[in-house]
């Protein structure tokens, strides 16, 4: 599958899988929940959840991602709320669904950048993701 | 960071200095004697107790928050020890990370400055989280001694600005990182 631009409208999430990535009395996302990926330092791992009920966003998880620890949370995002925030060398992130290794990966794309700049950028991320707790 | 406990004064045997040991004796002697050197003697352990009793609640009104940062610092150093932790490919928690963090931290007692949060970052950093005014910023200091500050600033129109910055960690709160986190939490 050829990736493409996932479209303004679109929402993404990044399921959580640490409870030291989100707050539950402030309701919301940690930063280290959108740090980038420590081996691919440009592309940052998400799920496209656009048109999925709450129920179907948790299904999909279980189903996609089996023997990974057990999910506690996900941070939702908007992808025109993600390209308001800027990247690397000033540049806008992007986020372009891919289909691998599930059919509704994508990945958040920024220049590289350093720990600090990431930090800040992960901040904005994670302040923008609405909290939703795995019932 | 020096455990709070060990501030408390629990030695109260003879005091030390001439001085003391003048009036400890006189105490000791004359105690069965003369009821103005009792109540001479009374004044002193009524000083005492005073400031113990001083030195204990100023001691326990900072226990809560020191034994909070000590249980948030067992508690990622537990759920973020392995590979992996987070789901996705992060690094197990780094012990320098911490331990620089608990360095910080033990500067902040000497400062106008409250305890952060803790979290974790995927790269194995421990991060020192505050937040106020409209700024949420994370500081950490890696194995390296490099001191990395990074995080926004919104305004009450919703927009934000990055913050962010490194330089090395000699031992002490670089003046423009005290400034900021000042602003942060005044």
């Amino acid at each position: 599958m050829q990736e493409y631009p996932a479209l303004p409208e679109d929402q993404v999430t990044r399921y959580i899988y640490s409870s030291s990535n989100f707050s539950i009395t402030k309701k919301r996302v940690k930063h280290g929940a959108f740090n980038l990926d420590a081996d691919q330092p440009q592309d940052f791992s998400v799920d496209l959840i656009t048109d999925l009920a709450d129920q179907e966003v948790w299904d999909y998880q279980s189903e996609s991602y089996e023997g990974v620890r057990k999910v506690q949370a996900r941070g939702d995002l908007k992808v025109g709320d993600i390209t308001q925030v800027k990247g690397g060398n000033n540049n806008f992130l992007n986020v372009f669904v891919n289909g691998k290794p599930h059919k509704r990966h994508a990945n958040i794309r920024s220049s590289p950048i350093a720990v600090a700049h990431d930090r800040a950028i992960a901040t904005e991320l994670a302040d923008r993701a609405s909290l939703h707790l795995k019932p | 960071m020096p455990n709070a406990l060990q501030s408390i004064p629990m030695d109260f045997s003879e005091p030390s200095t001439n001085k003391d040991c003048h009036h400890w004796r006189k105490y000791k002697t004359s105690s069965s004697q003369s009821s103005s050197a009792r109540s001479e003697s009374g004044l002193i352990v009524n000083v005492y107790k005073q400031k113990f009793k001083s030195k204990l609640a100023q001691t326990l009104s900072m226990a809560p928050e020191q034994t909070k940062i000590n249980r948030d610092m067992a508690d990622l150093r537990a759920e973020c020890s392995t590979l992996g932790w987070d789901g996705y490919q992060a690094k197990p928690l780094c012990d320098h990370s911490i331990q620089n963090a608990r360095n910080f931290i033990a500067l902040l007692e000497n400062e106008s400055i409250t305890y952060p949060d803790l979290s974790a970052e995927p790269n194995g950093l421990l991060v020192m989280d505050w937040e106020g005014n409209g700024y949420q910023i994370g500081i950490s200091i890696d194995r390296d001694e490099c001191l990395a500050w990074g995080g926004i600033y919104k305004n009450k129109h919703g927009e934000y600005s990055h913050i962010y910055g490194d330089s090395p960690y000699r031992g002490a709160i670089p003046h423009h990182l005290k400034a900021l986190l000042l602003q942060v939490v005044q």
